[in-house]
């Protein structure tokens, strides 16, 4: 087997430098004007919802529509929200100013959507099964399979 | 601004200054005792049943555990509670294995030591890069965690808290190196426990099951779903990056090596057990959340809102001496550790061969500073949550199992496998960290790094034991 030790590490630094780029730019997936996902697993049934202190006057009013009108599921001073243990389906949001002496309803930024559209089951316990899998091995390797090489007689002349 | 914190700023920085003050303290006093490298890297290999699990647990019980715990049951559930708490797992497989390490490298340091001699320079590099990710990504999720704590219960700006907290630990551990971490840990883990036991206590009698169930079926219905998919796909994962994370990082291989003959096996499987139930107590309270109709700004936050809501001004000192006492506890230990990495591996194993011991020491206390300096620049930015940054690092470690374990087990493989196992592990492990989820990365990693190395348990025994131990060990050393 060949390899080339310098192309190896290097790959390993590149990795490393553009996982941490990917988890810093990952958090603009959807934006609408002043509201934004800030943070998207739409897979897993969660994401975060951040808006700007100054788009308009605290405390500021989140409204969620999943199809069935607008509801508001926040209300406060906090420019962030996280949402978790959503079901499937597609959902809105949209932010205003709850500021009675400034709030009108035609001040709603955009709304924006997003779908929640878990991994199906069979996928999830494929990833269930392959890691039980795994570890039976694991276990096996641990306690049964060698009798470690403190309790083995050394091997002569024998390297890497 | 936070709207939910409730403890004043002045209030949490005399918390701060005053156990800032003792952990210095405790760094001089406990490190002036120290005359050698090995003194000031391995407490002079003869730490005690007590300390050892004191150590071992105070360091497993991390800023991560109280805080990323209920961040993944306030994400993933029933389950991300669960699985978290399968980081267990981790330490009590490590426990034959730290009996095997001291007994086959009484002399060794490092755990790229054994990565060297086991399956040479090449494996060794890349295990040393991949730990050096590591350590990095943990440290600066630990500084992360501090700023995040600080600036929920206080409402102190995130960049404040953080800076205090990486210069407090920086300082306490280059006054003590090791046998000041250890001590400080032994402090931290009776104010872990003590803290999360009256925790738990408020909790049964101030919130009303009944009250928290309805309603989480009402408005999260997925969290008490145990079908709930990425939930499921996180055990495992969970599992595996606890499991990478003990058997490669030399946090624990240094410990291995500090611990009196005879004590390792015990004293990580005690800290296993009692390291099981802390992130179910710490994360349940995170189930709490939607009843107390808490806003909850981002995911890793929500164990000092929820503790502050529920238990007021008390509550919210109790969680901030915790996770305070945690996270310093882990910054000290993974700073010593890294430190004895990097000099003993990359300075005197690349730089400078010659080095005396006291020129390694020397070095070591620069390398902490310097560490210190990377943490905090590198925290500042608030990358992302600290769950996603710790299963980042997932990716990684987990690709390290298999020629670990393979490497102390069995005389098969070859360095050339091992080195691909683990840069192909990690490869695979982080394009599923962004093609899927945070919550399969390190799986993913342990897979794939085990159909690589699949193909040594059918080769023919080619290494010889005797290659681990690098020096004559001095008699009375082996057990």
């Amino acid at each position: 087997m060949t390899t080339n030790p310098r192309n190896t590490l290097a790959s390993l630094l590149i990795a490393f430098a553009l996982s941490l780029v990917l988890l810093a730019s990952a958090n603009t997936a959807y934006a609408a004007e002043d509201l934004r996902i800030s943070s998207n697993g739409s897979t897993a049934g969660y994401l975060t919802l951040d808006w700007s202190e100054n788009s308009a006057p605290a405390p500021y009013t989140l409204q969620m529509n999943k199809g069935n009108g607008w509801r508001t599921i926040y209300q406060g001073k906090d420019t962030a929200t996280t949402l978790t243990g959503l079901q499937n389906g597609d959902y809105q949001f949209r932010i205003n100013s709850s500021d009675p002496a400034t709030i009108e309803d035609d001040h709603w930024s955009d709304p924006i959507s997003v779908t929640i559209n878990h991994h199906s089951l069979v996928k999830a316990l494929s990833f269930f099964a392959g890691g039980l899998i795994i570890f039976i091995i694991l276990l096996w390797l641990l306690f049964f399979a060698g009798l470690s090489l403190n309790k083995r007689p050394p091997l002569k002349g024998s390297g890497h | 601004m936070i709207e939910a914190a409730i403890l004043p700023p002045t209030l949490a920085w005399g918390i701060i200054l005053a156990f800032s003050a003792l952990w210095v303290a405790l760094g001089w006093w406990l490190g002036r005792k120290n005359n050698s490298m090995d003194d000031y890297m391995l407490a002079g290999r003869n730490v005690g049943l007590g300390l050892a699990v004191a150590t071992a647990m105070a360091t497993w019980v991390t800023s991560n555990t109280t805080m990323t715990a209920p961040q993944l049951t306030y994400q993933l559930g029933i389950w991300g509670m669960v699985g978290y708490s399968l980081g267990a797992i981790g330490l009590l497989l490590f426990a034959p294995l730290a009996a095997e390490i001291r007994t086959l490298m009484p002399t060794g340091h490092t755990s790229g030591d054994f990565i060297r001699l086991r399956w040479g320079k090449l494996s060794w590099r890349i295990f040393l890069l991949i730990s050096f990710f590591y350590g990095l990504g943990w440290l600066i999720s630990l500084g992360m965690a501090g700023g995040i704590l600080i600036e929920a219960l206080s409402g102190i700006p995130y960049a404040y808290g953080m800076t205090v907290i990486v210069v407090i630990c920086t300082a306490y551990t280059v006054f003590g190196g090791l046998r000041a971490v250890i001590g400080t840990d032994f402090i931290q883990t009776v104010l872990i426990l003590l803290g999360v036991l009256l925790l738990a206590i408020l909790v049964v009698n101030n919130i009303g099951f009944d009250e928290i169930h309805q309603t989480l079926s009402q408005e999260r219905p997925e969290l008490l779903n145990l079908l709930l998919p990425a939930s499921i796909m996180f055990l495992f994962n969970n599992l595996f990056f606890g499991v990478g994370e003990i058997f490669h990082s030399n946090v624990w291989w240094s410990r291995a090596f500090a611990f009196a003959p005879g004590v390792g096996k015990r004293a990580y499987i005690l800290a296993g057990i009692f390291w099981l139930p802390i992130p179910i107590v710490a994360g349940f309270i995170a189930l709490a959340a939607p009843a107390l109709n808490i806003n909850v700004p981002s995911a890793d936050m929500v164990a000092p809102l929820v503790a502050s809501q529920m238990f007021g001004l008390f509550g919210a000192i109790l969680v901030f001496i915790i996770v305070f006492a945690a996270l310093a506890s882990s910054l000290d230990s993974l700073l010593a550790a890294m430190s004895d990495l990097i000099v003993k591996d990359i300075y005197k194993g690349h730089i400078h061969k010659a080095a005396t011991s006291s020129q390694m020491r020397s070095a070591a206390v620069w390398v902490i500073l310097g560490l210190g300096v990377i943490t905090w620049c590198l925290s500042l930015p608030r990358l992302s949550t600290l769950g996603e940054l710790l299963y980042l690092t997932g990716a990684f470690v987990a690709s390290t199992i298999w020629p670990i374990a393979i490497g102390i087990k069995l005389k098969k493989g070859t360095g050339p496998q091992a080195a691909l196992a683990m840069a192909t592990g990690t490869a695979i492990g982080l394009y599923s960290y962004f093609a899927i989820g945070f919550y399969v990365a390190a799986l993913v990693s342990a897979g794939v790094s085990l159909i690589v190395m699949l193909p040594a348990f059918f080769m023919k025994d080619s290494f010889d034991p005797s290659e681990l131990n690098e020096n004559t060990p001095e008699k009375g050393e082996l057990r």
